[in-house]
């Protein structure tokens, strides 16, 4: 009789704290897991197949999240970007970054951003001291007219950043 | 059907054949690709068309990892990408693009690099000049 009014039984108790327990670090986990954070790369490869929306508040996200709140480093890198772009669908645009490529003087990766695309990240390109000069050329795609941001981020932790604006007449569906 | 799927296969690099050591050259790669966004629709059935993107693109020389770079869905249509390289040493050059759908194609290019004096610096160290004697 004093089995069956018994609630409380360890086993309960002690799958009661396991569930609160997943529940509680569960609940962190995905806090974590803002946009602009590096799951959205996640996010990104995965297969998508339904139309998003430009949102410049989540480009300046990745953005800050990109450079952490380091001290940006002037004359690092400097972006080549045509001033009225015909065709938003292949905008050619090079930049280069100013450093001897020695010991630790080289760019560990240099992001490549367009603010108001639905997806802003376009590129990220890994250097190493073999690649003598970080200097790339490369053909995007823009929705509208709007500012490219490049970031270089140096091995020695050290940022670098520009921005151009390009004029956009006809913009792609990207 | 067949046809534009080969489409997507074709490939190109071009490099200069031979280059002086400690000269920087440049390396011109296009791949011909659809580079599928993922948000365009049919206009007649509103289908959209599945994502189809080169994500990935990795260049190597003499096996070694030189140059790495991520692709989102914004590059464009037959991307084209050139980069710059340092040449130390004769070699083997190898540029690979990985689809999202984790097909690879590569194509590769033979550099040859000449020493001031006009000799081929080869990219292996000999000990002693008998060791290829001995090898052959």
């Amino acid at each position: 009789m004093s089995l069956k009014k018994n609630i409380f039984t360890r086993r309960k108790v002690f799958n009661y704290l396991i569930g609160c327990v997943c529940a509680m670090s569960s609940k962190y986990s995905l806090a974590g897991q803002q946009a602009g954070s590096p799951f959205r790369d996640r996010f990104q490869t995965y297969r998508q197949t339904f139309r998003i929306e430009p949102d410049p508040e989540e480009a300046r996200r990745i953005v800050r999240n990109i450079i952490k709140g380091r001290e940006i480093r002037e004359n690092l890198i400097f972006l080549k970007a045509p001033d009225i772009a015909e065709n938003g669908n292949t905008v050619p645009i090079s930049f280069g970054v100013n450093c001897s490529m020695e010991g630790q003087d080289y760019p560990r990766i240099v992001h490549i951003l367009v603010l108001d695309n639905p997806f802003p990240e376009i590129a990220k390109f890994y250097f190493s001291p073999e690649s003598g000069e970080a200097s790339v050329d490369i053909r995007i795609r823009m929705r509208t007219s709007s500012n490219i941001i490049a970031i270089a981020e140096m091995q020695d932790g050290s940022v670098g950043e520009t921005k151009a604006f390009v004029d956009v007449t006809i913009g792609a569906c990207s | 059907m067949a046809g534009e799927e080969r489409k997507n296969w074709r490939r190109r690099l071009k490099t200069p054949k031979s280059a002086i050591k400690g000269e920087i050259i440049t390396i011109k790669t296009m791949a011909e690709h659809i580079m599928e966004p993922g948000v365009r629709r049919d206009p007649e059935t509103g289908v959209i068309y599945p994502k189809k993107i080169i994500d990935l693109v990795i260049c190597r020389f003499n096996g070694k990892q030189i140059y790495k770079s991520h692709w989102y869905s914004g590059v464009s249509a037959n991307p084209f990408m050139s980069f710059k390289m340092k040449a130390i040493s004769s070699g083997l050059l190898e540029v690979e693009w990985v689809d999202d759908y984790g097909q690879s194609s590569y194509k590769k290019a033979i550099i040859i690099v000449y020493d001031e004096n006009g000799k081929e610096v080869i990219p292996m160290k000999l000990d002693k000049a008998s060791s290829i004697k001995e090898l052959m």
